[in-house]
């Protein structure tokens, strides 16, 4: 597929992109998944999931020095040809297809609680769609650009609410320090790296980016940045609701900000929170719709990708249906999606470089006999 | 749901279906035969699953 | 018929898409569609030889006045047209006397002139002794008989036709087959008078007004800089109506000026009678509902845009210059920012930010939370909009809608009623009318506080265009509360968001500095830094010289922290 070649974004529209992606989560449930999972030791595991994604990402990324301004599926075809490319090109195309249904799914059925009780489910994600299809005809350009505007004021917000629920805090909710235990604590750690799946979007990047080094540095700064949000969100959520009870809430963030007060007359500070959720949702939705539709489409060796947004927005809108309740969603992404991204994005992606590395070697070795 | 949602939702995908079944015959007018292919089955999906969500599930 | 089938085809099966390359802002970078044909020197080469291009075969001038004669009256319809005026003479030359005339526009220009300056020499002072160093007639003409100081030798019709048109006056001779167009423009015109719409307290008070140089001078006589380039285009096939692009030639991108000029020429229209019209046809995205480029009536804003490194347009016959590229942010500054001080500016910007925020959002908001998030407001706040609209028969929709409109209206009518009854009109429409309304129960109080907030937070935009583009996405905002309350307003939001960062003003994206993110954010773009701080021309804009000013610019302070030293 021939995208305007040049269109070239620089670094910090790249690390916006790619943060956003990756902390989407802590606004739907990624605070209450590290309390179910390690107690209210959930906070240390969000830094063993930092620590492992950071060091996942380090073998990832010296694998891929070799490939400067590739993006993986050309890496794919120089592995394993032209059948290679397709497999890999569908393979992380639907795993972002996957993963924009669930949100969206998600996304939906919370805005309905929070805020539009009555309205049907399908109505609400119609809005979404909407906001997607449009913003999707608009191009890559203008997602990566309105990332940059849009994320740091999300950022903003999600400060305010940390912020606000200080006065909240009780200290003693820590105890017992290690939760329920460091065999959840590192093992489901490591697993759990799947909230890093959205990377795999950083190697669709390449070509858009200036060096390799840019790919590089996009990749560590994002890490440690949304590290740093995971782990100051769920420490003051484990601060703020005590171990049992943690478990409960359906919408960990919007529980926090829920509790906020300044007075008698600023009760209601969480309405507020619905527009910088949404914001954040249809960033992540249209970033991660854009890129599964470019990933199979360049896959497919298709020229435009503009005649597939509105197929594939079908396709999405009615896949985000199939789960028959909200819990078979959080089931799903529980056990498939949270328990196996990593073998995807670090995996998969992995292996491919890793393929496609032995293969150049030996065929720079056959030319040079 | 009423009349007018049916219709439209029928007219959405019968539009998408018309554009992008073109688009599949331009590719492959345009020597892209594997690509064509994949839009056809994309357009399959995109009428299988919304039928599946509306008339066979129960 | 066949045009609806064609559409409805267009939209139906997939069509490949034409290439259109778009032109991007880069630093030293050449237009898209010339691929560098147009630098400045070679615009420079071309004009040059276009000046001095021989007319075509049977357009020149021919050496029989009576040919010459016949030809002008055919050109001019005489005696049809009434305020062409043809006056025949004698000019005596040595001890002969020749045929002369010359033909030019009542009202368009100065008769004082054409009688003292053009006639009077010609018919009275030629028949003073020759002097010898003339040696043809031309030379004794223009070098001896016109004391007037716009002269100019033309060998084609057209160019003479064309001086006429525009207030000149052509001379022909007997024997010469050139003629001599004087330029004696004298047509009535406004004065420069006092800005009538960007009224500013502090600051100077001159208005651009519609004499094309009249326009160049105001900017000229602020920038006293011989690299302040007035390039003329002329624009409309019939009209000819000529726009000047200004810029100032070692700050402004070259490729900026070579699509500017590139648009211009790619006009092709019959007349062109108005800068808003020209902006319609340069801009970018015709659907888009903010503008796109800047138009002002105050030279000392489009001055300070030029040092900037941006390209100015006159337009003969329009007080108001259009300035591009612009940025989204450019559309809340006010010329006023550059003459107070930094304190103020910067409270006057935030205050501008709100009140685009509540002409925007407001009555969308109050929509959203009245219908769906009555929760968000405090207890006692959602009795009291309760109790107010508890008598109002309509939804909280048509309520809003019905005061809106009715503000809309009473805006509109007391623009068009004459002068004097304007105020009255406001205080009727806003007074009484509002008054009534909540008397009878129709609407409740709440609303008209909402209402009249909204009004006056779009009076409060600086940017007349924008505040027009703001009214009209308050009413999309509505119907978005409406459908989905605050999920319908942040998707509109998102929405226009996406469009806009995926705008561009003549190459440059409309979202900068923040999307894509370039240096300089917090020079010039939603606060204002002290002046002292402004070193930098925009970065967005690659202009040729990065800096405006010395890294410190206060090199007083420098010097008596020195002598304390010492």
């Amino acid at each position: 597929m021939q995208m305007d070649k040049r269109i070239k974004f620089g670094r910090w529209e790249a690390i916006m992109l790619i943060s956003n992606l990756v902390c989407t989560k802590i606004f739907l449930y990624f605070n209450r998944m590290t309390v179910e999972d390690a107690g209210n030791a959930g906070w240390m595991m969000s830094v063993i999931i930092g620590a492992v994604a950071l060091l996942l990402y380090a073998v990832l990324i010296s694998l891929y020095r070799k490939f400067e301004g590739r993006d993986i599926l050309d890496i794919a075809e120089m592995a394993g040809g032209k059948v290679l490319r397709a497999v890999a090109g569908f393979t992380l195309g639907g795993v972002l297809f996957v993963l924009a249904a669930l949100t969206m799914r998600k996304f939906s059925e919370d805005i309905k609680t929070i805020s539009l009780p009555t309205s049907p489910l399908s109505y609400v994600m119609a809005f979404f769609m909407a906001g997607v299809v449009i913003a999707g005809f608009l191009g890559i350009e203008s997602i990566v650009r309105h990332n940059a505007i849009v994320a740091p004021i999300v950022t903003a917000g999600y400060v305010v609410i940390l912020l606000g629920i200080m006065p909240k805090i009780d200290i003693t909710n820590l105890t017992p320090i290690f939760g329920t235990g460091l065999k959840d604590i590192f093992l489901k750690g490591f697993y759990r790296t799947s909230v890093f799946a959205e990377l795999l979007v950083l190697f669709m990047l390449p070509p858009f980016l200036e060096s390799y080094n840019d790919v590089r540095k996009v990749g560590y700064v994002s890490i440690i940045a949304s590290s740093f949000f995971m782990v100051t969100g769920s420490l003051v959520y484990i601060l703020v609701f005590p171990y049992p009870s943690s478990m409960e809430p359906f919408l960990p963030v919007f529980n926090m900000a829920r509790l906020i007060g300044l007075g008698r007359f600023f009760q209601r500070i969480e309405s507020l929170f619905v527009f910088i959720w949404v914001m954040s949702a249809l960033i992540y939705l249209v970033t991660v719709f854009f890129f599964a539709v470019y990933t199979v489409s360049k896959a497919a060796g298709l020229k435009y990708l503009r005649p597939l947004i509105i197929p594939f927005a079908i396709i999405v809108f009615s896949g985000a249906f199939l789960p028959v309740d909200l819990l078979s969603v959080i089931e799903i992404e529980r056990g498939i999606v949270n328990t196996w991204g990593w073998a995807v994005t670090f995996g998969f992606i992995g292996l491919i470089m890793f393929a496609a590395g032995l293969r150049k070697r030996g065929r720079r070795e056959t030319k040079g006999k | 749901m009423s009349v007018i949602t049916w219709a439209a939702i029928i007219l959405l995908i019968v539009y998408a279906l018309i554009h992008t079944v073109s688009y599949a015959v331009w590719n492959w007018k345009n020597n892209n035969k594997a690509g064509s292919v994949f839009i056809i089955l994309v357009c399959l999906a995109m009428v299988a699953l919304p039928a599946y969500i509306l008339f066979f599930r129960t | 018929m066949s045009f609806f089938v064609r559409q409805l085809k267009k939209y139906l099966f997939f069509e490949e898409p034409e290439k259109l390359e778009k032109f991007i802002l880069k630093p030293g970078g050449r237009s898209a569609g010339d691929k560098g044909a147009q630098s400045f020197e070679k615009v420079r080469e071309k004009k040059t030889a276009e000046s001095e291009k021989p007319p075509e075969a049977g357009d020149e001038v021919k050496s029989d006045i009576d040919a010459n004669l016949a030809h002008m009256k055919d050109v001019y319809s005489i005696p049809v047209n009434s305020d062409i005026i043809l006056r025949e003479f004698d000019i005596t030359y040595g001890c002969r006397s020749i045929r002369a005339f010359i033909i030019f526009f009542d009202g368009m220009t100065n008769t004082e002139v054409i009688n003292n300056y053009i006639l009077k020499p010609l018919m009275v002072n030629s028949v003073m002794p020759l002097k010898d160093t003339a040696e043809n007639l031309e030379d004794y003409v223009v070098r001896q008989l016109m004391p007037h100081c716009q002269v100019k030798i033309e060998k084609g019709y057209k160019k003479a036709v064309e001086a006429v048109n525009f207030g000149g006056c052509a001379l022909f001779v007997d024997g010469l087959s050139v003629c001599f167009a004087a330029d004696v423009k004298g047509w009535e015109h406004r004065g420069v008078e006092k800005p009538n719409n960007e009224i500013i307290i502090k600051g100077p008070q001159e208005a651009f007004n519609e004499v094309l140089r009249t326009n160049c001078a105001q900017l000229r006589k602020r920038l006293k800089d011989e690299d302040l380039i007035a390039e003329d285009i002329l624009v409309g096939k019939v009209s000819r109506t000529p726009c000047s692009i200004v810029y100032i030639k070692d700050v402004a991108n070259e490729s900026l000026v070579a699509e500017v000029r590139r648009r211009l020429e790619g006009i092709s229209v019959d007349y062109m009678l108005d800068a808003g019209a020209l902006e319609q046809l340069i801009e970018d995205s015709t659907f888009y509902p903010s503008p796109q480029m800047i138009s002002t009536e105050r030279p000392d804003y489009v001055a300070e845009l030029l040092v900037s490194g941006r390209v100015a347009i006159i337009v003969d016959g329009s007080p108001n210059v259009l300035v591009v590229p612009i940025t989204a942010y450019d559309l809340m500054h006010s010329p006023e920012d550059n003459y107070i001080r930094f304190p103020y500016v910067n409270m006057l910007r935030y205050i501008r930010y709100v009140a685009g925020f509540l002409a925007l959002l407001l009555p969308g908001l109050y929509v959203a939370i009245t219908n769906y998030h009555h929760e968000m407001i405090p207890t006692d706040l959602l009795l009291a909009i309760e109790a107010s609209r508890e008598k109002v028969p309509f939804p909280s929709l048509v309520e809003i809608l019905l005061m809106e409109l009715s503000f809309e209206l009473i805006r509109e009518a007391g623009l068009r009623v004459p002068g004097p009854i304007g105020p009255t009109l406001g205080i009727i429409g806003a007074l009484i009318l509002g008054q009534a309304a909540v008397a009878a129960n129709i609407v409740s109080p709440v609303l008209i506080i909402i209402v009249a907030l909204t009004g006056i937070g779009s009076f409060a935009i600086p940017n007349y265009s924008l505040a027009y583009s703001v009214r009209i996405m308050r009413f999309a905002f509505i119907f978005l509360g409406a459908l989905a309350g605050f999920l319908g307003i942040t998707v509109g939001l998102f929405v226009i968001g996406s469009w806009s960062a995926a705008l561009k003003s003549f190459g440059v994206p409309f979202m900068s500095p923040f999307g894509p993110k370039t240096s300089g954010k917090y020079k010039n773009v939603i606060f204002r830094a002290p002046e002292w701080k402004m070193e930098d021309r925009p970065d967005y804009l690659n202009p040729k010289k990065k800096k405006k000013q010395a890294e410190i610019s206060m090199k007083w302070k420098q010097d008596t922290e020195k002598k304390k030293q010492d």
